[in-house]
C-alpha cells in the first residue's frame, strides 16, 4: 500500500544514469537491498520498499536544507537481477560489512542525486585498497565530485551529521563545490523507533566580496 | 586542482562493476578478468598530458589490478606513481595502497595466507575464516574457496548460505 511518498525504484537506475546505470544496479543495488531490508533492521517478508528521511540541500546551496520522505523500492527486479535472493545471501558472506554499507550508500545516493539534482553519474570506481570510491556527477560544463558514505547503525543523530561535515570538508578541500551524501541505515528515533536517514547536500567554498572563492571562510551549506 | 573527467563512456566503471559482482558470487576467475579489463582501459589514459592526471590514472589502474588479484601488475604501476603529483583528493590513499600491494605481490604472500587459514580452520574460528576469505579471495582456487565458505557457514548455523556455496 502506498503511504503517499514518491517511490524511487532501484530498477530505474539504468534509466536515471545511462552511462553506468546497469553497473550501479547490479553492483550497488543488492547491497542497498540488504541494508534496507535485512541488516541492520529486517523487514517483514514481502515488503519491497523502505521509507527514508531525506535531508537535501540543493545546488547552489543558498537556501536552507529541506527535509522530506521518500520510499526506496526494489520491486520489478526479477528480469535484471534474476538471482537476487541467492546474491543477497552470498553478499553477506563474501563482502565485509563496512564495504557492503559503503556500496549500499552509493546506490541510495545514485537514486537521490537523480531525483533531486537531475544528476547523472559518470564514474564510480574503487580506488586504493580500502572501500574508497571516486564518484563523479556529469554536469552541464564540468563534472562534480560526490563524496558518498554509509553508516550501518548510528547510536545518535550526531554521528551522521559529523560524517556529513567530514565529507563536505573532503569535497571542498580542493574543489570549489560538489556534493556530500551520507546514508545511515539505522538511526535512533523516539523510543524503540528507528529509521533510515540520508543526506544529500551541495556544498561550495564561500565567495568573498570580490567574487572570488575565499579559501579560509566557513563552508557554505554547512549543516548544524 | 580538481579531478579530471575520469571517463566519458563509463566502460571502466562497467567492467569494474561486473568484476565486483563476480567477486561477490565467488567467481574469482571472472572477477580477475574484468578487473584486468578495467585496469587496461584506465591505463590507456596514462598518456594524458597533465602530470597529475597521469599519476591518477596509474593509481586507478593499479587499484583495479589489485582488486582483481593481479598484484604484480599493480606493483609495476605503483612503482611509477609519484605520490606528490597525485591530486590532493586521493593522495592520502596511496601510501597504504602501495604497502598493501607490495605485501601481496611478495612471493611469500599466498603461502602466508594459506597458513593463516589453516590455523583458523584448526581452531574452528569460522567467522574469522570468512573474514580472511573476504580479504584474500584470490589465494585459493574457486572450488576450494566455495567449499571453505560453505563449511564455515554450516558451522555457524547459516545453512542457506552453506547450501548456496
Amino acid at each position: 500500500m502506498s503511504n503517499g511518498h514518491r517511490i524511487l525504484e532501484f530498477a530505474d537506475l539504468p534509466k536515471m544514469h545511462p552511462p553506468i546505470g546497469i553497473a550501479l544496479l547490479h553492483t550497488y543495488g543488492p547491497p542497498a537491498i540488504i541494508r534496507l531490508s535485512i541488516d541492520p533492521i529486517p523487514l517483514p517478508t514481502g515488503i519491497m520498499k523502505r521509507e527514508v528521511r531525506v535531508d537535501w540541500l540543493a545546488s547552489p546551496g543558498n537556501a536552507s536544507a529541506h527535509q522530506f520522505l521518500r520510499d526506496l523500492g526494489w520491486s520489478n527486479l526479477q528480469d535484471s537481477l534474476p538471482n537476487l535472493k541467492k546474491l543477497l545471501i552470498q553478499l553477506l558472506v563474501t563482502v565485509n560489512a563496512q564495504e557492503l554499507t559503503g556500496q549500499a550508500a552509493i546506490a541510495v545516493m545514485a537514486l537521490l542525486v537523480s531525483d533531486l539534482e537531475n544528476g547523472v553519474l559518470q564514474t564510480v570506481l574503487p580506488i586504493g585498497s580500502g572501500g574508497d570510491y571516486l564518484v563523479q556527477k556529469q554536469g552541464s560544463h564540468n563534472s562534480k565530485q560526490i563524496e558518498a558514505s554509509g553508516i550501518r547503525q548510528a547510536e545518535t543523530a550526531s554521528v551522521s551529521l559529523s560524517r556529513l561535515n567530514e565529507k563536505k570538508a573532503q569535497v571542498l578541500k580542493h574543489s570549489e563545490d560538489g556534493y556530500a551524501s551520507v546514508t545511515t541505515f539505522c538511526c535512533p528515533g523516539n523510543g524503540a523507533e528507528t529509521f533510515v536517514h540520508s543526506y544529500l547536500q551541495y556544498c561550495a567554498k564561500p565567495v568573498n566580496d570580490a567574487g572570488n572563492m575565499s579559501p579560509n571562510a566557513e563552508i557554505r551549506g554547512k549543516s548544524k | 586542482m580538481s579531478l579530471p573527467v575520469l571517463e566519458q563512456d563509463g566502460r571502466a566503471t562497467l567492467a569494474a562493476a561486473e568484476a565486483q559482482s563476480a567477486l561477490a558470487a565467488g567467481d574469482t576467475p571472472h572477477a580477475r578478468k574484468m578487473y584486468g579489463a578495467a585496469a587496461r582501459l584506465l591505463a590507456t589514459k596514462i598518456a594524458t598530458p597533465r602530470q597529475s592526471d597521469k599519476h591518477l590514472f596509474r593509481f586507478l589502474a593499479a587499484s583495479q589490478y589489485y582488486h582483481g588479484g593481479l598484484y604484480r601488475k599493480a606493483l609495476h604501476l605503483c612503482r611509477r606513481v609519484e605520490q606528490r603529483l597525485l591530486p590532493d583528493e586521493v593522495r592520502h590513499l596511496f601510501p597504504k595502497f602501495f604497502h598493501d600491494v607490495k605485501s601481496r605481490a611478495a612471493p611469500s604472500y599466498e603461502k602466508r595466507v594459506r597458513e593463516e587459514l589453516l590455523n583458523l580452520l584448526t581452531r574452528q574460528e569460522n567467522s574469522r575464516i570468512l573474514e580472511k576469505l573476504q580479504e584474500h579471495p584470490y589465494v585459493l582456487q574457486p572450488g576450494i574457496l566455495a567449499f571453505l565458505r560453505a563449511h564455515a557457514c554450516e558451522n555457524l548455523g547459516n545453512f542457506p548460505a552453506a547450501a548456496i556455496f
